[in-house]
């Protein structure tokens, strides 16, 4: 293994050629990953937010609607542009909506 | 005759990387990209059917009487479906079903289940009892 390691290898231009779009593309795939990760991030963090001011009455980030026979229905639409890391030049902007329903129509 | 691994390793060979790229590597990187896509839908249509289920079934049981339960039910969903896109409208569309233990729906200690049904295959249920003492 050691004799493995230590063994000279030859290298060339097509493999140059060949090893940049596959770093590219791992790249483009990892980048992926981490943007699905923060829209589910988001959405779970908003949803917990709106659940908990449903509950408790408090929080002004969120749109009221009156539901018929009392209470209301809460909705938080959050849009924003996407964190990345590699930054190709386009926005990339994500959409995430969040609803809870308060049936206290005291809030 | 046995060849160890390291020999076999260290064994120059013949080849193309640019053909290895495109026979190898970018067959697995497009599988790659499409399964990515895919738990990325699935897991938001998991997320938002578990949650307007669990939403549209608190609006049915809190109703004050049974003529606007269902109402109530509906309400939220169009609510919901009004700040959703055009396109995720039309691509995956939403359908509430209410069904209880027994009839009448709101009658004290009845088992109210809401299903909700995201696109074609993503389906979420969620279950709450009517206020005992309402």
């Amino acid at each position: 293994m050691r004799k493995l390691l230590l063994a000279q290898h030859r290298g060339s231009v097509e493999s140059l050629l060949t090893i940049l779009p596959q770093v590219f593309v791992f790249l483009v795939m990892f980048q992926l990953i981490f943007m699905q990760f923060n829209v589910m991030r988001s959405t779970n963090l908003n949803q917990g937010e709106l659940a908990k001011s449903a509950i408790t009455g408090s929080g002004a980030n969120y749109l009221r609607y009156p539901l018929v026979g009392g209470g209301s229905v809460l909705v938080v639409e959050d849009q924003s542009d996407l964190k990345k890391f590699i930054d190709f030049g386009n926005l990339s902007s994500k959409k995430i909506v969040a609803i809870a329903v308060d049936e206290d129509s005291a809030n | 005759m046995k060849i160890l691994p390291t020999r076999f390793l260290e064994k120059s060979s013949t080849g193309s990387a640019t053909a290895e790229f495109v026979i190898f590597t970018l067959p697995f990187f497009t599988a790659f990209l499409i399964l990515i896509t895919a738990i990325s839908s699935k897991s938001l249509a998991i997320s938002e059917s578990e949650n307007l289920a669990r939403q549209t079934v608190r609006a049915f049981v809190t109703s004050p009487n049974e003529a606007l339960a269902m109402v109530r039910a509906y309400q939220v969903l169009e609510i919901y479906k009004s700040k959703r896109s055009p396109s995720g409208n039309q691509n995956r569309p939403i359908e509430l079903d209410i069904s209880c233990t027994f009839y009448p729906c709101l009658s004290p200690g009845n088992m109210v289940t809401a299903t909700i049904i995201v696109g074609k295959s993503q389906k979420a249920f969620a279950t709450e009892y009517v206020d005992l003492w309402r």
